[in-house]
């Protein structure tokens, strides 16, 4: 009789606890973390040095880029390094780099297209358009070089070097998580410059995901 | 908010004052020795997971353990479960995909060893007990399946191009379990346990270049939230 009392009790507690238990295992089994939290960004980071000064690092006003069989130019200023994405559909990617040189040129506009050094009387005539802020020029004495338009109250003309930086690598599509989807992720293996006088290109870190910052890739140009 | 802490403090309650009546209980019996190594075996059908199935036709999840009860002290376990769940919907994914699918489903075995730690009365053969204890889990093949996941470069304008596998991989977790258990008629037991999960080891999948991680696992649930988990158990108490 007395166990029979002792069952019903327990049967009691069990049907008060489980409405309890059920609504809190409720709350907590159907937890999922469901925002991403994982950088999905993976670039390439190339940092720029001199090569008379392995050691020192170089700055730039702007230093323009594109990447070979794209639309689109990026214009980066004021930096020391640069972060570029790889196409995750080859295992090689060019990018066409365009380095300002010291030398620089002010000039006034004669007509829309025409532009005048103040100093050496040069004449420049608008040749392309890279953006809204950027524009080619061919020099008329040395036809083959290239300028950048920066307004100032002038037209400052800045003589650039381009080259075209060639990287292969390995890489690897990630599938991360359910709440963040895929990333690319690259392992390095060769980099360089394809013409000569530009600099030298090292791996200093091969591994490009998200986690690790360390510069991947060190430039070190001549003429700076 | 203050509705989840009633609840919290109601169950609070409830459990102390259970732990009251089995005190008292228990004192009022004398103090004994074991009369025998095995008294028997639990074997427990947990009802929470299919309960839930009910209202979430995305999760199903079915579990089953033995307990060995020795000397109404230790009691060693082995439990056996499967779980079904379709997480797609369950993750905020923050690019918009058609219908983007992440699906788990397989078994997970655990073992492991619970301490009763309320007075027993070592003359009944079947006592309300109140354990810790701790699980080792393990799901050995999982199988999971992903599909439609968008894989986007804008910058190289490459064609839009989605991700899509499916394989099996392995997970392996601990457990520190608490819970009660107490008889409701004769043989028959009822229970609940609250369980603290961590996760050891989800073996990614490296197919070619591809790179998969997983998010969930069958028994332990999501990798970075799925710490807690809950049984509530009916048992058949077998006499040896």
């Amino acid at each position: 009789m007395k166990v029979h009392r002792e069952n019903r009790t327990y049967q009691r507690i069990f049907c008060e606890a489980i409405v309890s238990l059920l609504f809190v295992s409720a709350l907590f089994s159907s937890c999922v973390n469901d925002h991403c939290n994982e950088n999905m960004y993976a670039p390439l980071n190339i940092g720029f040095y001199s090569e008379m000064d392995t050691s020192q690092q170089v700055g730039f006003q702007f230093i323009v880029t594109q990447g070979v069989g794209t639309d689109t130019a990026i214009l980066a200023t004021n930096i020391f390094d640069i972060n570029l994405t790889l196409n995750p559909n080859q295992n090689t990617s060019l990018f066409a780099m365009g380095f300002p040189l010291p030398e620089t040129d002010w000039c006034i506009q004669e007509e829309k297209n025409h532009f005048t050094s103040v100093s050496t009387g040069r004449s420049y005539t608008l040749n392309g358009t890279i953006n809204d802020d950027i524009y080619l020029f061919n020099d008329q004495i040395e036809d083959s070089k290239k300028f950048l338009r920066m307004e100032d109250s002038f037209f400052v003309f800045q003589k650039i070097k381009f080259d075209t930086l060639k990287i292969t690598y390995d890489c690897t599509l990630e599938f991360v998580s359910a709440e963040c989807g895929c990333r690319n992720t690259y392992k390095l293996k060769t980099a360089g410059f394809i013409h000569q006088g530009t600099g030298e290109a090292i791996i200093s870190n091969p591994l490009i995901d998200s986690q690790n910052n360390e510069k991947h890739i060190r430039l070190y140009l001549e003429n700076y | 908010m203050r509705s989840i802490f009633d609840y919290i403090w109601k169950i609070i309650s409830v459990l102390l004052l259970f732990s009251v009546t089995m005190s008292v209980d228990a004192k009022s019996k004398s103090e004994e020795r074991p009369q025998k190594t095995l008294y028997g075996v639990f074997v427990d059908a947990d009802i929470l997971h299919p309960i839930f199935h009910l209202f979430n036709h995305d999760r199903m999840g079915l579990n089953a353990d033995i307990q060995i009860d020795l000397w109404h002290k230790l009691y060693p376990t082995l439990t056996i479960g499967y779980d079904w769940f379709n997480a797609s919907d369950e993750y905020s994914y923050p690019i918009a995909a058609n219908n983007n699918l992440y699906k788990v489903e397989g078994l997970y075995f655990k073992t492991g060893l619970l301490y009763n730690i309320w007075k027993k009365d070592y003359s009944k053969a079947l006592n309300p007990m109140a354990f810790l204890g701790v699980n080792y889990g393990c799901s050995p093949h999982f199988q999971y399946t992903i599909e439609n996941y968008p894989i986007n470069n804008e910058y190289w304008s490459a064609k839009n191009t989605t991700f899509q596998a499916n394989g099996h991989t392995t997970s392996h977790w601990g457990e520190v379990v608490g819970g009660v258990k107490a008889p409701i008629a004769k043989n028959f037991c009822m229970g609940f346990e609250v369980m603290y999960k961590f996760l050891l080891h989800i073996k990614d999948q490296q197919s070619g270049n591809n790179l998969i991680h997983q998010s969930y696992s069958p028994g332990f649930g999501d990798k970075e939230s799925g710490m807690w988990g809950f049984r509530y158990t009916i048992s058949y108490f077998f006499h040896l």
